[in-house]
This record gives C-alpha cells, structure tokens and sequence, in this order.
C-alpha cells in the first residue's frame, strides 16, 4: 500500500502535469519528460496502460496525417502524455483517491455516488474477459451434429470446427456481435442487482475513504510536476505569437 | 405474513394466498421458480418498493413495515452485492452507511471476518477471490450489518460443505430466513416452510465406458485423462481454485482442436439470443423443462432457470466442462441432471460442491490433494 502513490499527490500531480502539456502547447519535449515521470512513479503501469488504449493513439496518428505529419506527431505524444498523467491516478489506491476528493472539499454524495462505479469497474472487466472466454469456445448450434461428435483423442475422431474461409469474417463479426449482446445483458442485470444491494445494505451517501501522510517520493513528484508546469508555463509564453 | 396475492410488473401472477409467520431461523425451500427470491425480496421491502408490482397483503416484520434498516437481504449472485474494493470495506460498508466511522467499521468487520473464519480474505481485493469465498464475505456483510433480521437467498449455493456447517452454526444465534436448495442444511434450522419441492426419481443408466486406450488426452500439464462418457467431479474448498483448473481445462483443449462447450457459474455469459428456443435445440427443452419459458427472453429468467438453459445449450457438444451447474437448482434438477448427461451419452468434468453430484460421478477429483502433488 505504502508502495503507492497518495492520493493528494496523485490528482495534484495529474492535473499539473496535463495542464503542461496544454500550456506547452503540445511540445514533444514536454510530453516525453511527462511519460518517462509517469512510468517512473507508476513503475511501468502508465506503459501497460497507454498498451490498452494504443488504438486511440493510432487513430489520433493517422487522423493528423491528413493534415500535416509533424502535427500528428505531436498530436499523438500529447495523447501519451495526457493518458500516462492519468495513470498516476490509477496507480493510487481508490480509498485514497475517495479521500483525497474529500480533502478538497468535493461533497461526500458526490464522492459516494462516483465510488460505486468505480468500485464495479473491475467486476465488469472481469465480465467481459469471462465472456471472451467463454465466446472464445462457441460454436454454432446447427452446425454440431452430435451424432458424429467424438471425443477420442486421435486426430481422426476430434471435431475441428468447420470453418470455411470465405466466411470467416462474418463469423467474426457475428461473434462481435454475440459477445457485446451478451455483454450490454449482463450489464443490465449487474446494474439492477447492485441497486437492490445498494438498497439492502442502506446506501446513504457515505464513503469509505483514507488520508495518509505524504512520503518523500510523494513530494519529489510533486516537486517535479510542479517545475514541469512552471517550465511548461514560459515555454507557452515563448511560443506565444498574438500577431 | 400474509399475501393474499402478488403480481409481477409484467402481469404475471407470482404468489397467491399465502400465510406464514417467521420465527428464529427458518429454512425456506421449495422447487425452481416457486416465488422464494420473491418472498424474500418481500421482508426487506424490495418488493413492492423497488421492483413495484401489485402486492395485496400484509406483511410485518417485528410489527413494522418491512424496511431495509431492521432487515438485511442477501441475494444469490455475490458477485451482484459488491459495493467496495477491498474485502474488509466491503463487510464494513453497512456499518459505515449507518453512521459508524470507517475505523470502528472495519474492527467490527475484523471481528467477524475472524469468527466466519474469512480473515486471511481481509487485504484482498473483492474481485481477486472466488465466488464461494465472496459468498462468505457477504454473509459477513450480513452479519455484521448489525440488522435485527437477516434474509439469505441461496447462501450456501457455492459453499463447501464445512464452510456451508460454520455459517449455519453462527446462524443460529441470528434471526433468519434462509431460502435454499440445498436440503441437507434444514435439520439445522428452527422451522422449515415449504413452497412445494418435486422429487421424481429418475432411473439409473449405465453408459458403457470405452476402453483405456480411448481416452481423451486433456493435458500433459492439467495431469489426467478422461474416458469417453466418463463424468468426472473436481471438488474442494472454496477458493481453492477448481474454476481456474476448468479454465486450464479449456484451453487445453481448445488448443488439441477439441469440441466441447463451458459453462461457467454466471449463466447470463452464456446467453446471446432474445429467446431460450434459440439457444436450445429443441430435443432438450423437454428434457431441461423449459417448454414452459421457451418463447421467454432468456436473460428475464431467474438465474437457476438461466443456469439450466445454459446447461441445455451446452449440451451441444459432447463434451462438457461444468463450473457448479446445480447452484441454485432445485432438489429434483440436481438428481435429473446426472440423469440427462447419461441418457445424451455425455462425458463431463464437473467442479462442484454438490455431495449428491459427486457422489454420482465416476471419479471424483479432489483439487486439494491435487494441489499438494
């Protein structure tokens, strides 16, 4: 736990360091030196992170091509940055996060009532992952004939499923389709059991939350995303061409 | 209680001239879809309150209206109650909502996590361990929700034996209402109300397993084979990692281009089509029982009737790999459904806590010792 970041520091530090890169308008410079500190203080979970939503920053890429090429580039360092200050949120504990929002006088409701889904979020990914899992095995229902099912280990007697390669991609597709059917259904239903559990555990708006002391590795991100902000301040100004 | 008649939202009549009176701990059981989860849903007021429906009655509960304060209601799918991260937040969340502070919460939680005997569970997070273990977590909840009654709707459905004896036990210094399939639990209770359980009987088959050398080579790492028409139980602990090894199972045979199908413990995974005859063939609906619901949406069911539906589709192959398929399923189903998988010649591996499963298994797998190998 002590491993974390705090809270306070967490949002502090997020904010400080994505406002830089909007006050730097973008410089590459800035948006590198804020994803080396993210990885540095999340120990490589803003990389795992920025691995999950790389499709964002692809399409971002490619979008600006149309435009202009250094554009793009800069575009899509941006989305780095943006997404690896993010992650020092993610890398602190959600009580302390609770906590922090707390601290700066955001009301307790509010705090209560972005607790829950927060506190889903994981139930819900390991929602999806089960049913990959389990769509990952579908086959068919008019496309098994039990009668010749075996289930004998020799080649011969294994089903393959027969898939023939010019529907293939529609296969796919359907099976997208299954999976996200299946998904938005066991959404509806989680949502409606965690109200009656909200319900029957007397949900009155109060959090669960902490607030510890900072460490020193605390403050020396503080430190940093401060200067960074404060760097980031000049070299907007510098750029700043009202005519 | 007394209900004179209660009517769904959707027009459907559910519980008709019924009169009860709760006392201590009682055990209610009755057969698949005959109005248990509702009548629970009542004492605590989720019905009529939260899901509406038309309820002509009178219900009292320590001579109040039933509220959510004096009444604690569990619901079948643990997964369902989660509200915090952390187990300990998570036993501690009702107290804090009724006004104590989180550090007096937690030691209350504490307490409790050690009497469940759960406090190993304590620093984890809620969506790290099993769905028996996070069963316990949330009769924890319930017992240290400081409630006057407590309400469980199929608690020991993913519970283990000796975890299902402990709860029991704490049980009864409690005032509760159990409603529960699984009838070797009663004779622990003060009263028993019964909804109407079916037990039909189903003849013996002996399916003629095939000889040694054909057998189906599962894994190399999993560490045994299964014979074609075999049925083979996997049972243990809770937690101790039985839907991992099915898992395992899968993708091993997944990656031997075998045919099989899996049936996880949440059913709604499994159900993609807006009505239960699409997503199962026609030659079983009888046999499942699910003529009666066939042209029903089959995420509007209750969850054994999903589960079962499940079940049928699965049935597609011959090959079955099935996490706890009699949770929440009534006495007579869990008889049938050996019976079923004899009559279609099926060969399954079946992780369970059900003794009446097991003990109708060809070979039972205990992953505890498996574990220590």
């Amino acid at each position: 736990m002590i491993n974390k970041i705090e809270g306070r520091t967490a949002i502090i530090s997020a904010m400080f360091l994505s406002t830089s890169v909007y006050l730097s308008k973008m410089n590459p410079v800035i948006s590198l030196t804020i994803f080396f500190l993210s990885t540095i203080f999340t120990r490589g979970l803003s990389i795992k992170i920025l691995r999950s939503l790389l499709f964002i920053g692809i399409l971002i890429l490619l979008s600006g091509l149309f435009f202009d090429p250094k554009y793009a580039l800069k575009a899509f360092f941006a989305f780095i940055a943006i997404v690896s200050s993010g992650s020092l949120i993610y890398s602190s504990s959600l009580n302390e996060i609770f906590g922090a929002l707390i601290f700066f006088k955001i009301p307790e409701k509010f705090v209560a009532i972005i607790s829950i889904p927060l506190s889903l979020l994981p139930t819900a990914l390991n929602d999806l992952r089960n049913i990959r899992f389990v769509e990952s095995f579908s086959i068919d229902i008019d496309s098994v004939d039990s009668s010749n099912n075996s289930v004998n280990g020799s080649n011969s007697n294994i089903i393959h499923l027969s898939v023939n390669t010019n529907k293939i991609i529609i296969k796919r597709i359907k099976r997208i389709y299954r999976l996200l059917k299946a998904l938005v259904s066991v959404t509806i239903l989680r949502s409606i059991s965690h109200s009656e559990a909200l319900y029957s555990k007397n949900f009155n708006y109060k959090v669960i939350y902490e607030v510890r002391s900072v460490t020193i590795t605390d403050l020396i991100l503080l430190f940093l995303s401060s200067s960074l902000l404060f760097f980031s301040i000049i070299l907007g100004c510098f750029q700043f061409r009202p005519l | 209680m007394h209900i004179r008649r209660y009517v769904y939202p959707n027009g459907h009549i559910a519980i008709k001239n019924f009169k009860v009176k709760f006392s201590g701990n009682a055990f209610l059981k009755g057969k698949t879809g005959s109005g248990k989860s509702t009548l629970l849903r009542m004492l605590n007021g989720l019905i009529p309150k939260f899901y509406s429906g038309k309820l002509d009655g009178k219900i009292r509960v320590f001579g109040k209206e039933p509220n959510r304060k004096d009444v604690f209601f569990i619901s079948q799918n643990p997964e369902e109650q989660i509200t915090c991260m952390n187990v300990r937040d998570e036993i501690a969340f009702p107290l804090v909502q009724r006004g104590l502070s989180v550090s007096d919460a937690r030691k209350n939680a504490e307490e409790i996590a050690n009497e469940i005997g759960i406090s190993h569970l304590l620093d984890r997070d809620v969506f790290h361990i099993s769905t028996g273990e996070l069963q316990l977590v949330e009769i924890a909840t319930a017992l240290a929700s400081q409630s006057k009654l407590i309400v469980l709707d199929e608690p020991f459905a993913h519970l283990s034996k000796k975890n299902a004896l402990r709860i029991v036990r704490i049980l009864k210094d409690f005032n509760c209402v159990c409603g529960e399939h699984r009838l070797e639990f009663e004779e622990y209770f003060d009263i028993t109300i019964n909804l109407g359980i079916e037990c039909k009987g189903y003849p013996e088959i002996h399916v003629e397993k095939e000889e040694t050398d054909k057998m189906i080579e599962i894994s190399e790492i999993i560490g045994f084979d299964l014979r074609k028409h075999e049925l083979v139980a996997i049972t243990g602990d809770n937690g101790s990692g039985k839907t991992m090894m099915l898992k395992r199972i899968a993708l091993e045979m997944k990656k031997k281009g075998m045919s099989f199908s899996i049936v996880l413990q949440h059913p709604s995974y499994h159900l993609t089509e807006d009505k239960v005859e699409r997503e199962v063939k026609d030659r079983f609906l009888k046999d499942f029982e699910l003529n009666n619901i066939s042209n029903k949406h089959p995420q509007s069911l209750s969850i054994g009737q999903m589960r079962r539906v499940a079940i049928a589709k699965a049935f597609n192959t011959e090959i079955l790999l099935l996490d706890e398929p009699t949770a929440g399923q009534d006495y007579d189903f869990r008889n049938k459904l050996i019976y079923l998988l004899r009559k279609y010649k099926k060969t399954a591996i079946i992780a369970t806590h059900d003794e009446t499963l097991i003990q109708k298994c060809d070979r039972v797998i205990k992953i505890d010792d498996y574990n220590n190998k």
